[in-house]
């Protein structure tokens, strides 16, 4: 006998429901341009909202793996500008200063070193559009960046002068295989296509290599450096390393895990502003939400006041626009949620676009659990946005419509 | 036990500094299963007393008991019940949500006293009203009378001891005015009908004539 009445009591509770929201969702198909143009205001916010997240995690994981996937330990410079040495690092700007390679030969004395590899980066013109990175590079690059694997092709021939080896993003950007000839506009030279690396998700891909000497020719800085990657046999030695190289004059010595945390903390400013952006977007759509609810109670007094008459309570009547508002929004999140995930690679080419730099990788990215919090953040906003109107129409007494 | 018992009820609405006595010091008694008709001039204090004895508004002064329980004592949620469970009101102008189809509409007050696995008594209702085939039609696509007969079986469908209606017939002609009343009076509860029609006022048990807020 309890079961039954138990059964007949959740039956009970879930009719109501049913009937519930069966009221609400006619009352909203009442007035469609009105509820349209609101869920439009909320989806439009919800997609901002998810799309900086989204960028504000893709941003911060690329830049992570980009750094994890330099593959040195410790880059030594000239002395600088740490910021410039993190764009080196990251995107290769070019820092007109040089070291000698005698340095080189110092560290690789230092009995901590495991391996090194001198860089040379330039800048020069390809083809007959924009500037392209210019890497000279020696074997043990690919030592210290096992991941980076030929998709076709294979290493410089022994005192090549005239190859070069593609990132992947280069190659297919020029449409460019193993034998072809690769004009380097900026030095008048042909150069032929000796390699071409498979995608490693960072700057490498869109990068041209030649080997060291004959970058350090190209650019006629014989005996010069841009950088040296150290490879140390113990990490945990990294800051006697460091103070030891700092010694040497004119250098400086830039720890992977301070690249990460100057990056980061340039970042961390960025995240501030679109954070700020977000919460600003987010408001706007709560009060349009809010306009629109009271517009709807105002409206609607005559009807609110026959609802208390045949039984409604202020609870009932409360949860009723209530549950209007929290509609509209949870409609407006998810189509907002699904318009960002849709467009988030088109957001990401926009952001490559526009920002001067960008790591390799996806930029905005949106996960299930961000999908899910973008939604529920649009369901809280549409409680929010329903409680001064659903309290507005709760206060109303049963005879002031008939006034 | 009376079903309405009124003693000096008076309502006085108050604008800026003027008051208007819309109801003053109105005495009576109707029982159970009495079928009365509230007669007078527009003006005459017809709806407010239904309004009074609907709860849906409160008097200034006076005693109001329905079923036995002093109307002037309860508060927000006992107010609720009364009106939701004791009293049904039947509305001049329907007052349906357009929204809603004919079931839905009778349906309402089951949803608001969480009683929607009672939904057979709509059906019940809607066929007693005989509209019984119009269930999922909208309000708009329905007569006067038959969007009234709504407003009667949505008033009846938690099942009030009293029915109260104001002018239930004052937007209908004068055959479907009297189907409504026949209607009524098939109900066999306590009903008090407002109304200025005195063909209509002679089919009640007994008339009570409002003149200037008072009976005469």
């Amino acid at each position: 006998m309890a079961d039954v009445t138990q059964k007949l009591s959740q039956k009970g509770k879930n009719l109501v429901i049913f009937q519930f929201i069966s009221v609400v969702l006619k009352e909203l198909r009442r007035h469609r341009t009105r509820s349209a143009l609101t869920i439009s205001g909320v989806a439009l916010s919800v997609c901002v909202l998810v799309s900086l997240l989204g960028l504000g995690i893709g941003y911060r994981t690329s830049l992570i793996q980009s750094i994890d996937r330099l593959g040195y330990h410790i880059l030594v410079t000239s002395k600088g500008c740490p910021y410039e040495a993190a764009t080196l690092l990251m995107q290769g700007g070019v820092i007109p200063m040089y070291m000698d390679e005698a340095i080189h030969r110092e560290i690789l004395r230092d009995a901590d070193v495991a391996i090194t590899t001198r860089l040379f980066l330039g800048s020069l013109s390809v083809h007959r559009e924009g500037f392209s990175l210019v890497t000279g590079i020696e074997n043990s690059f690919l030592e210290m960046k096992p991941w980076l694997t030929f998709q076709r092709g294979e290493w410089f021939g022994e005192g090549a002068a005239d190859e070069v080896i593609l990132g992947y993003s280069v190659a297919a950007y020029y449409r460019k295989n193993i034998g072809d000839d690769f004009p380097l506009k900026g030095l008048g030279q042909t150069f032929r296509v000796r390699g071409i690396f498979d995608r490693s998700g960072t700057q490498d891909d869109g990068t041209i290599f030649v080997p060291l000497g004959v970058a350090q020719r190209l650019f006629d800085k014989q005996e010069k450096l841009t950088g040296i990657g150290v490879k140390l046999k113990d990490l945990s030695r990294i800051d006697e390393f460091s103070a030891r190289v700092f010694e040497i004059p004119s250098v400086q010595v830039i720890t992977m895990a301070q690249v990460q945390r100057t990056l980061l903390d340039l970042l961390g400013t960025a995240r501030f502003f679109i954070g700020t952006v977000a919460i600003v977007a987010v408001a706007i759509a709560v009060l349009g939400v809010m306009n629109t609810m009271l517009i709807a109670v105002f409206e609607r007094t005559r009807e609110i006041g026959v609802m208390r008459a045949i039984g409604a309570s202020r609870g009932d009547v409360f949860a009723l626009i209530c549950a209007e508002a929290f509609t509209i929004c949870t409609a407006g999140g998810i189509a907002g949620g699904g318009i960002a995930v849709l467009g988030s690679r088109m957001a990401s080419e926009a952001v490559r676009a526009i920002l001067p730099f960008v790591p390799a990788g996806v930029l905005v990215q949106i996960d299930g659990l961000l999908l899910i919090g973008g939604i529920a953040m649009a369901a809280g906003m549409g409680i929010l946005a329903g409680i001064i109107p659903g309290w507005r129409a709760s206060r109303l007494h049963p005879i002031e419509w008939m006034r | 036990m009376s079903a309405i018992l009124a003693r000096g009820l008076t309502r006085i609405y108050r604008r800026s500094a003027e008051e208007i006595a819309a109801l003053f010091g109105v005495d009576l008694v109707i029982e159970p299963g009495e079928f009365v008709a509230i007669t007078g001039a527009s003006g005459a204090g017809k709806t407010t007393l239904l309004n009074l004895i609907g709860c849906l508004d409160r008097p200034t002064s006076g005693l109001l008991k329905l079923l036995g329980r002093n109307v002037h004592a309860l508060r927000g949620k006992d107010l609720e019940i009364m009106r939701r469970q004791h009293v049904g009101f039947v509305f001049q102008d329907y007052c349906l949500v357009p929204t809603l189809t004919v079931e839905e509409n009778v349906a309402l007050p089951l949803l608001f006293s969480r009683a929607l696995h009672q939904r057979n008594r709509v059906r019940d209702l809607l066929a007693r009203v005989g509209l019984q085939d119009r269930s999922d039609h909208l309000p708009r696509e329905l007569s006067g009378g038959e969007q009234q007969r709504v407003a009667i079986a949505r008033a009846l469908v938690n099942n009030p001891e009293i029915l109260l209606a104001d002018e239930p017939t004052g937007n209908l002609d004068s055959k479907q005015g009297n189907e409504i009343v026949a209607l009524l009076r098939d109900m066999k509860l306590t009903i008090v009908l407002s109304t200025h029609n005195l063909d209509l006022a002679n089919r009640a048990d007994r008339q009570i004539k409002l003149a200037d807020g008072r009976v005469v």
